[in-house]
Formats: structure tokens, sequence, C-alpha cells
């Protein structure tokens, strides 16, 4: 497939190429190349379409940014436990950080879980965005080694001809170039957003369930040790700078569980957006699912935002 | 059978209740002699170690679960990242084209010098 695709646009573009003499080059032949090229371009459009996979692509990069949330609440699980450890000193002389060694240890493997998720949503976008080609670029080279045909000294084509010539290879290029990103692109909404489904649900769990599980233990630790403060003989300075510390340590906690709900409802809504793309994986281009996707780009910005707030 | 994920989380919000329903116990009870209240908050602080480690185990469970979804979606990434770099192909082969057209206008001039650059571009496009 790939070779039949550069071979159906570079056969375009050289058409214009094989008049056999410098005056067919420049006249009739010219003019029937150029409604070849034409007749082509319509038809390449009319099987590939040119698309704009923009709202793909700004979904997709929006979704990547989740990601520097994640890392925060992953390291903070390993860090809540340290924390919890200063209330609840632990026994048998373990460290706090021997006595956590195990949240330290499952870092790495939920870092990679979401690792996987981002590596594709970049993925995605790149393939949905344009910079993959460089159009511009490419014609651009494309004309000026058109410009500089010459034969005996003499331009082939005039400056209208080359700018036809290189206009409809543009347009071919980017035709044939959308039809392929955008079969790729149905491909993999089609095989993975199952696979996208149990991703997001699996790392709610660990977020909304066993990070703020972790924090609640920490909330806890911090309340036990508010009573042995109350408890204590010693009602001096110390103990009212430890009551002082008790309440921060709560309000942090508590800025950090709404992050932790954030990062829920963002992955809630990588996961619809996933699934628009897979319903909408024949027309990728259409303004319905543009507007889908902006509605859920918009919902995710003040969310982000939040997680960025807490860590 | 052997415990599930969601076992694991059940068993961890447990004990982490548990202990939470210790310190509102400690908090009501002002007048608890220091022995009973070390003995209490003793299984308070059991029962968050208890609870923490099932989360730990539900959260290993969670991944040893995961490998294959993980390892679909990172064969989908390498295909997608395979298409990109056939896309880049489509620039090179842009450029092939090009010096092509070179060499075609070199050869109709039947000039060897020209023909020998012309071929030159070709093989550095290519390349």
């Amino acid at each position: 497939m790939k070779v039949s695709k550069r071979t159906s646009w570079t056969n375009a573009v050289r058409q214009p190429h094989y008049p056999g003499s410098s005056s067919r080059a420049s006249g009739n032949s010219f003019q029937s190349s150029r409604c070849f090229l034409s007749i082509l371009v319509i038809g390449v459009l009319v099987l590939s379409g040119c698309l704009d996979f923009g709202p793909v692509k700004d979904f997709a990069a929006l979704s990547k940014q989740v990601s520097s949330g994640y890392s925060g609440i992953i390291d903070d699980m390993y860090q809540s436990c340290l924390r919890s450890a200063e209330f609840d000193p632990p026994k048998n002389g373990d460290t706090p950080e021997t006595h956590c060694l195990e949240w330290k240890e499952v870092q790495p493997g939920l870092l990679h879980a979401e690792s996987v998720l981002q590596d594709y949503l970049v993925a995605i976008g790149k393939l949905a965005g344009d910079q993959s080609i460089s159009y511009d670029k490419n014609v651009d080279s494309l004309k000026k080694e058109i410009d500089g045909v010459k034969l005996s000294g003499k331009p082939v084509f005039d400056s209208k001809q080359v700018d036809a010539i290189t206009g409809l290879a543009g347009f071919l290029l980017k035709a044939a170039t959308d039809g392929y990103r955008r079969r790729q692109l149905e491909r993999s909404f089609s095989a993975q957003n199952e696979n996208v489904k149990t991703l997001t649900a699996t790392l709610k769990d660990i977020v909304g369930h066993d990070y703020e599980k972790r924090l609640e233990n920490e909330e806890t630790a911090i309340k036990a040790f508010q009573i042995r403060i109350e408890r204590a003989p010693d009602q001096s300075l110390a103990a009212e700078i430890g009551r002082r510390q008790v309440q921060e340590h709560l309000w942090d906690i508590e800025k950090k569980k709404k992050a932790a709900e954030s990062y829920v409802q963002t992955l809630d809504l990588i996961a619809k957006g996933h699934q628009q793309l897979f319903e909408h994986k024949k027309d990728l281009g259409s303004k319905e699912l543009s507007k889908l996707l902006w509605d859920d780009a918009s919902e995710m910005v003040p969310l982000i935002q939040n997680m960025q707030k807490a860590f | 059978m052997p415990l599930s994920e969601n076992d694991f989380r059940s068993l961890a919000d447990q004990f982490s209740g548990l202990a939470r329903s210790i310190v509102i116990f400690e908090g009501n009870n002002p007048n608890l002699n220091d022995t009973d209240f070390h003995a209490i908050d003793r299984l308070r602080m059991a029962s968050l170690d208890y609870s923490d480690h099932f989360l730990i185990a539900a959260i290993q469970q969670t991944l040893r679960d995961l490998y294959a979804p993980l390892t679909q979606i990172s064969e989908a990434t390498t295909k997608i990242n395979q298409a990109l770099r056939t896309l880049n192909d489509i620039n090179k082969a842009i450029a092939i084209a090009a010096a092509g057209i070179q060499l075609g206008a070199a050869i109709m001039t039947g000039q060897v010098p020209a023909i020998t650059q012309a071929i030159k571009s070709v093989i550095q496009s290519v390349g």
C-alpha cells in the first residue's frame, strides 16, 4: 500500500516530465498532463479526502499534559507514607524509608502503566498532526527543481506552469498522506478502544481508591497525633505549634484529595474522548467529532490546573 | 481461590475504617488511662499498617492484570510510530522525485557532465 501511494503521486508529479521534446513539454503535452493531474487529484480526493485532524491532535496533546499530574500523585503515595511515619514513628527499629519501601517499589510499575497510555496518545497526536509531513518545504523544493529544468539553456516550464505543477503536486501529496494517516488512526482507535478503557479504569482505581485511601490513612495518623497532643500534660508553646502543624497537614491532604479527584475526572474524559474517536473513526474530520472533542478539552483544562496547584 | 485486587482493596478499606473508628473512640474518651490508651493506639497503628499492606497488594495485583492491555497498547504505539516513519519516507520520496526531474532534463540535453551531476543528486536523495 505504501509503495502504491508513493507511486501514484510521484508519477503524477513526473507526468509533465515525459514530453519527449522541449516544444511538447511546454505546449499541448503540458496541458494534457495538467488535465491528467486534475483528474488524478479529484480521484484521490474522492478516495481519501483532505481532512482536518486538528481536534484529534489537540485532544491528544491535552491528554498528554495530564501525565505530569499523575507522576506527582505516584510520588506522593510514597511521600504520604513518609509523612505518616513522622506522626506514627515505625516500630521494630524501622526507619521511615524502610517502613515505606513497598510504596517506593511499586512506583516504576505505576509510572510505566501510565506512560504506555501517554506514549500512545502522543503517537496519535503526531500522526493526526500535519507536522509529520513538511508540505511547504517539500513543495518549495520541488518548485525550485522544476523551475531549474532547462533544455539547451532554455527553461522548459514557464512560471505559471511551474506553479500549476507544484500546486497540484502539493494537493496530491496532502490528499494521499491524509488518506494514509486516516487509515492508520482508524485502525488504532478500533483495536485499542477496549484497552484504553481498561487502562483508564485501572488508573482510576489506583488514584481514586488506592492513593485516596493512603491519604486517608495519613489523615488518621495525623488525627491520632492530635489526640496525643491533647492528652499530653504539657500544654506549652510546643503543643500549640504541633496543633498548627496538624491543621496545615490536614489542609494539604484536602488539596491533594481534590487533585486526585480532578485526575480521575480527566481519565474519564480521556476514555470518553477515545470512545468518540472510535465511534467517529470513519469521519475523523467531522464537525460533530470536532465539537465533542472540543467540549472534552474544555472540561479537561480546569482539571489539569487543579492538579498543577496541588503538585 | 486467590484474592483479587478488589478483595485486597476491600480489606484495605476495612482496616482503614477500623483505624479511623479507633481514633474517634480515642477522641471521645479522653479519660482513658495511659495503659488502655496505648494498647488501643497500638491496635490503630497495626490497622493502618494492614491497610497499607493490602493497598500495596491490590496495586501489585492490578499491575499483573494490566500486562496484556499494556502490551497491546505498546504494540499499537509501535505501529503508529512505524506509520510516522512511512510518512517521513514520503518526504524522502519527494526529494528523489525532485532529483529525478533534474536527471530527466539532463538526459534530454545529452550533456555528460550535467547527467553525471544529476545522477549524483539522485543517489544523494536516495541515500
